[in-house]
């Protein structure tokens, strides 16, 4: 493999992004709106938009349209959630040209955390769905390389998710000014490890 | 085997840069892979400094988050500071005194300063310019001292508050900081010379670690390396918050899109951080530091972006109507950067990676949270 010549790309003049054709926030929401009924599309401020409910049936289809469609070309953030009910995914997408972000939230069934991968399409998206996955267990499908990103190979609990018990010494009661509690010992019928997933 | 067409191939093989590195900067590998001299693929490892930040922020009050956010990045603590309260303020839906905004933008472009500094300090110590490496130290702390002028600490400074700042800016700051911004202006003229007039740094720089501007955008590559891609990407201009809508200045950018052009993105940040400053002490309205902040917290969600030393940085935050979050979530700039550092890398020549991964201009602290 030879060292690579940098061969300046023709077709990529990016120097006008952002500055010309802009293109307004209610044109997308209209053109997004006609495109998909079923989704509650938003304007809250300025320059953001909220689709809060996408169902998951329909969430590649809407990404794939609004990277391919509206010019929805960042990945600014993703990431997980547990609301104890349900899990919850929700990206932050903006675009470069059109000057505006989207907040897209999605919610999965309790007993089956997955949803389509989104890494083929933003290649951002692919540390924070290996991320999303380390600390909550959110399966995404067709993901190029799901594995754990931040905690050790071999873990074998996930952290973030609202069942997982801190250590109770760590834990600082605000209530009762500020006060450690004392260290509670464990119930005999309490088989947990520490660190222990599923409490 | 005498001709080039018919040279036997040399075994591929991985070769684990890190954790304990001198070009790493921190605690996290890269494993490259390599057929003799040149790499053919690459692949970062991180999480040696996992924290688990979010899940710490769930387990706190709004104003106890601040000095944690300080650890987020020990070179840049001043902007994490300030998009997580801006995170905040988003989901409060308060306003902030313009003074206060003005404040913040001095502090914010001081810091910006202080971290390229130190980034030019490491980077020329990669490249073996020791010189460089002192007088960035030096400079560095010029605007350390201001900093500590403003709020009393020199690395966390937990300086803005949820609606304001902690405290006003002391008497006779501004004129103490416009004599040390015309010193510093004067000698990073210097550095200049010093840096780019070495044929050495230009031949290390020039043409290495090319990234390709759609690439950059798709792989969500933000700040200084989007820019020296050609792709006029500033936050600061392109989603204006806080005062900077008010203040004249340019976005800097490069069309070369190798490690050089990220140099002198750099370094043009700098000097236009110099002229932020000069107009934001200039125009200072006054009025109160800190505005009201409700007591109940809405059952709502915020977010903030701002342009970090180092890229895009994000803030999530949901509430759920208690004293604490629900759920944080922050996107650091240099963790997806460095999720982009294998098509850098890939062609290139093993002794290329230093210069190639000291110009994304690593940070542990927030890219492991």
């Amino acid at each position: 493999m030879s060292t690579p010549t940098i061969v300046a790309a023709k077709n990529e003049n990016y120097s006008e992004l952002g500055r010309t054709g802009v293109r307004s926030m209610e044109t997308i929401a209209g053109e997004i709106k006609s495109a998909f009924p079923d989704i509650d599309v938003r304007i809250k401020t300025t320059h953001r938009l909220e689709a809060n409910k996408v169902p998951r049936e329909i969430f590649l289809q809407f990404c794939t349209y609004l990277k391919e469609k509206q010019g929805f070309d960042h990945l600014t953030c993703m990431g997980g959630n547990d609301l104890r009910r349900s899990w919850e995914v929700f990206y932050h997408i903006s675009s470069y040209g059109n000057r505006c972000l989207i907040q897209i939230r999605c919610e999965l069934p309790r007993n089956d955390p997955s949803v389509e991968s989104v890494s083929l399409l933003w290649g951002g998206a692919n540390w924070h769905e290996r991320e999303t996955y380390d600390m909550y267990g959110i399966v995404f499908k067709n993901h190029p390389k799901l594995e754990r990103v931040l905690t050790p190979e071999g873990t074998d609990f996930f952290p973030f998710r609202k069942d997982f018990k801190l250590m109770d010494h760590w834990k600082i009661d605000w209530e009762n000014k500020g006060r450690r509690p004392p260290p509670q010992a464990l119930s005999s019928d309490d088989n947990r490890k520490f660190g222990d997933a599923d409490g | 085997m005498t001709t080039g067409s018919s040279v036997m191939p040399m075994a591929e093989m991985w070769i684990n840069m890190g954790p304990q590195h001198p070009f790493t900067h921190g605690l996290w590998t890269l494993k490259v892979k390599v057929d003799g001299e040149t790499i053919v693929d690459a692949e970062p490892v991180i999480g040696y400094l996992h924290r688990g930040f979010e899940k710490l922020c769930e387990n706190r009050t709004y104003p106890q988050i601040v000095p944690i956010c300080d650890r987020l990045c020990y070179v840049a603590s001043m902007s994490w500071d300030h998009v997580y309260v801006s995170a905040v303020e988003n989901m409060l839906g308060i306003a902030v005194p313009a003074r206060a905004e003005y404040i913040r933008v001095v502090a914010l472009e001081i810091q910006r300063i202080a971290s390229h500094l130190v980034w030019l300090a490491s980077f020329m110590t990669d490249l073996g310019n020791l010189t460089a490496f002192l007088y960035a130290m030096r400079e560095r702390e010029m605007f350390i001292d201001m900093l500590q002028a403003l709020c009393g600490a020199r690395l966390t400074y937990n300086y803005p508050r949820i609606g304001g700042v902690s405290q006003d800016i002391p008497k006779n700051f501004a004129h103490q900081c416009l004599k040390q911004l015309d010193l510093f202006e004067k000698r990073l003229r210097e550095y200049e010379y010093l840096i780019e007039e070495s044929e050495v740094f230009r031949i290390r720089t020039q043409g290495v670690g090319y990234l390709r501007p759609s690439d950059a955008i798709n792989l969500g590559v933000t700040g200084p390396p989007l820019r020296a891609a050609g792709v006029p990407v500033d936050l600061r201009t392109h989603d204006p918050y806080s005062a900077y809508a008010d203040f004249d200045f340019n976005v800097c950018v490069e069309k070369e899109s190798d490690v050089f052009a990220r140099y002198r993105v750099r370094i043009n940040e700098m000097r236009e951080g110099c002229s932020l400053i000069r107009q934001a002490l200039k125009k200072m309205p006054a009025g109160p530091v800190i505005g009201k902040v409700p007591r109940h917290i809405p059952k709502a969600d915020g977010w903030a972006r701002t342009e970090d030393p180092r890229g895009e940085a994000f803030f999530y935050v949901q509430g759920d109507g208690t004293d604490r979050p629900y759920r944080v979530k922050i996107r650091s700039p240099i963790f997806v950067t460095v999720s982009a550092a294998p098509v850098m890398l890939r062609g290139y020549k093993l002794a290329d990676v230093p210069s190639i991964m000291g110009s994304l201009d690593m940070c542990l602290g927030e890219s492991d949270r």
